[in-house]
């Protein structure tokens, strides 16, 4: 027993920053940015939450779903940049939505859609939960360093959801930690206190790009192919590969080394950024309400990101 | 006919009886597999109890080979499965969902699992988890379907397998099964050709209504909310459900709670306004109750006069 | 050994003339940028099955990443 996906949503802040509106602000060009990452646009939050966000998103998929708040026994947000560490995003959307189910976050960085999906799955196995919400939510403009070109041209916010019901269409899954690696780096406030004696790091996202572009690329193709192999299944049996959406450069590469055409790869950081956690579900969604996906369709989600982790599931789509 | 799942499973015919629900127990299961195909033994979301009373009886009537069927959903599946294991059954036949967690505890007791599977990519999967065979099921079928109808999935799972296909939904005759071992398949299974069996326990006013049956008797549900597509016959139940379901106010939650123990309505009271009567395409082909050997030994027989007959088409 | 490797290599991909490659070739004259070196490095992987760490190490040159690579195999050898 695991889950079937009954309805996915999305919700991105209506303020949309170009790269020409940054190139005014930094040292860089629309050129570079999309040669280098492949982003055109990105959505800045100006007075919403990563809460607000994940709230909005869950109402869309609520509705896709065709299930109630009031039918979620459960809620899970990954996250790395919600603005409270408590309320935790979950229980601000669960307060939200006026219902009173369990609701936590967990921290997986950009591999948290996958982790959610599997955390989902064992509620399921052991009979705990009929209708589970899980919500991706960034609001990654709160930790990034809006004076570094290098990172902050990069990052987006939004948040994508999912409402899970009773099925067995989670169909393999893949963990790999390579814990401790400060390859990506987001601090937390160091504090004021008088007895810890560490230097103070200033809490914005930084990255050694060209490691996180190295760890992703073989981060993808090792879990694409173990997906493939370990159910005897080939490229043609999966209808897509949803990446998280970090750098277009990085699903290229990994498109080229798997020997596949990159149209396999379902892409929108063109229009959303690098969102986290949230972009998975994010394109997800995308696929759902533009009608690319049919009952019955494979689709392998790949995610890599801090921790070092990376992820990856295969999940049978049943929505017509 | 010969087939390697002759040998495999130790039965003289290809020809297994579909594991349904609240209609496939013992006294069908022995009659199928005294007459010479495999009967399977639906353990649906019945305890483990029930399950080993079944094989008991099974057992006391037939030496020859039956399966079990699982439902993997069902919370009684861990226990299902220990018991098929404990019991030795020959065969088991999986639906909803991948057996993988069983697959060695059932390999060691010497089962052969047969998965049912609705796509190529299932029966891949399937096969490379170690099934011994499928079972590729068309939407012809009745009960759970998924997207593609038998003629086109038989081929096409052949293909994409090395293991046995067997193939089911949509058949109800020796031109069916003929069929399907042109397309590829080693064997076949029927549901609703073996509801018209004399030892099938079913309630008479369902048995009534299948022979009834035409070609367009049947109508499919849960397609709004997706996963739960199922096969049944057109009555006021089905009628209210396809009502229900499309309603701006239906929910995946209301519609699933409006199947709950119809099923069971109609197999077992024999309530055919307000029970669900899973059956398939071909029900338009059952016209009259047999022994269920007769059955098999008809479907066999003309399967092979008409294989054997072929070179009238192409010498 | 290792020069003419990458050349061909960064030749092929770039759709340049191999001979137009030098040790002192710099990466940003020819219009790829650090990304395009990781490809570049990672094919190296691929090609001497060994693996090539990174670092600090700053990149701007055909020297550089020649010298990179020589160093990881020698430290193999």
């Amino acid at each position: 027993m695991s889950f079937r996906i009954l309805g996915t949503g999305m919700c991105v802040p209506s303020r949309v920053v170009t790269n020409d509106e940054l190139a005014r602000m930094l040292d860089t060009s629309d050129g570079w940015i999309r040669q280098r990452v492949g982003v055109r646009e990105r959505h800045v939050c100006t007075d919403e939450t990563a809460a607000d966000l994940g709230y909005r998103a869950a109402l869309d998929a609520l509705e896709d779903s065709g299930c109630r708040a009031g039918d979620i026994d459960l809620i899970i947000a990954a996250t790395v940049s919600g603005e409270d560490t408590a309320p935790s995003v979950s229980c601000s959307v669960q307060q939200m939505l006026g219902i009173s189910c369990s609701a936590f976050d967990i921290n997986a960085s950009c591999s948290g859609f996958v982790f959610l999906l599997e955390i989902a799955a064992g509620f399921f196995a052991r009979g705990t939960a009929k209708r589970v919400l899980i919500i991706g939510a960034e609001r990654l403009s709160r930790i990034t360093d809006w004076e570094d070109r290098g990172t902050c041209v990069i990052f987006g916010d939004g948040a994508g959801a999912a409402v899970l019901g009773e099925g067995s269409e989670y169909l393999c899954s893949k963990f790999t930690v390579e814990g401790g690696s400060d390859v990506i780096h987001i601090p937390q406030h160091t504090g004021k206190s008088p007895f810890f004696g560490r230097e103070t790091a200033s809490p914005y996202i930084k990255m050694r790009g060209r490691e996180t572009f190295k760890y992703a690329v073989e981060a993808i193709c090792s879990d694409v192919n173990y997906i493939l192999d370990s159910n005897g299944l080939n490229i043609d049996d999966i209808s897509y590969i949803v990446p998280h959406q970090a750098n277009a450069r990085i699903i290229d590469f990994a498109a080229e080394r798997l020997k596949l055409d990159k149209s396999r790869f379902y892409q929108n950081i063109e229009l959303y950024g690098n969102t986290s956690s949230a972009s998975i579900p994010i394109a997800l969604d995308e696929m759902n309400k533009n009608g690319l996906l049919h009952s019955g369709d494979l689709l392998l989600f790949t995610a890599f990101g801090g921790g070092l982790a990376h992820a990856a599931c295969l999940v049978r789509w049943t929505k017509n | 006919m010969k087939s390697p799942l002759c040998e495999m499973l130790g039965i003289k015919y290809p020809v297994f009886q579909g594991g349904m629900a609240w209609i496939a127990e013992s006294s069908l299961a022995s009659a199928v597999s005294e007459g010479g195909g495999l009967g399977i033994i639906s353990a649906m979301n019945a305890g483990p109890e029930w399950l080993r009373e079944q094989i008991a009886r099974t057992r006391a009537r037939t030496r020859a080979p039956f399966g079990v069927n699982i439902m993997l959903m069902s919370p009684y599946a861990d226990q299902v499965a220990e018991i098929a294991a404990e019991e030795r059954v020959q065969v088991v036949t999986t639906g909803a969902g991948m057996p993988t967690k069983y697959m060695s505890m059932w390999k060691d007791a010497g089962v052969k699992v047969i998965p049912v599977v609705a796509s190529v990519a299932s029966a891949k999967m399937m096969m490379r988890a170690g099934a011994d065979a499928v079972i590729a099921e068309g939407s012809e079928s009745g009960g759970h379907i998924g997207e593609t109808g038998t003629l086109a999935l038989v081929p096409q799972i052949c293909d994409a397998v090395d293991i046995p296909v067997l193939a089911a939904g949509g058949i109800a005759d020796g031109r069916g099964m003929a069929a399907c071992f042109m397309l590829g398949a080693a064997g076949v299974q029927m549901g609703t050709r073996f509801l018209s069996a004399l030892e099938c326990t079913v309630h008479q006013n369902y048995k009534d209504m299948v022979i009834k049956a035409t070609d367009i008797s049947t109508v499919t549900t849960g397609r709004r909310f997706g996963g739960n597509t199922c096969r049944c016959l057109k009555n006021p139940f089905s009628r209210n459900f396809i009502k229900i379901e499309y309603s701006p106010e239906a929910t995946p939650e209301t519609v699933a709670d409006l199947g709950v123990g119809a099923l069971r309505k109609a197999a077992v009271e024999g309530d055919v306004k307000d029970g669900c009567l899973l059956c398939g395409q071909a029900a338009g082909l059952v016209s009259k109750e047999q022994p269920a050997a007769e059955i098999i030994r008809e479907i066999v027989a003309e399967a092979e006069t008409l294989l054997k007959g072929a070179y009238k088409w192409a010498d | 050994m290792v020069f003419e490797k990458i050349a061909a290599m960064l030749a092929d991909r770039i759709g340049c003339d191999v001979k137009e490659l030098s040790m002192e070739t710099k990466f940003e004259t020819l219009g790829i940028d650090s990304l395009d070196v990781m490809e570049l490095l990672m094919l190296m992987e691929e090609e001497f099955g060994t693996d090539i760490e990174i670092g600090d190490a700053k990149l701007a040159t055909m020297a550089d990443l020649v010298g990179l690579v020589e160093s990881r195999l020698g430290e193999q050898a």
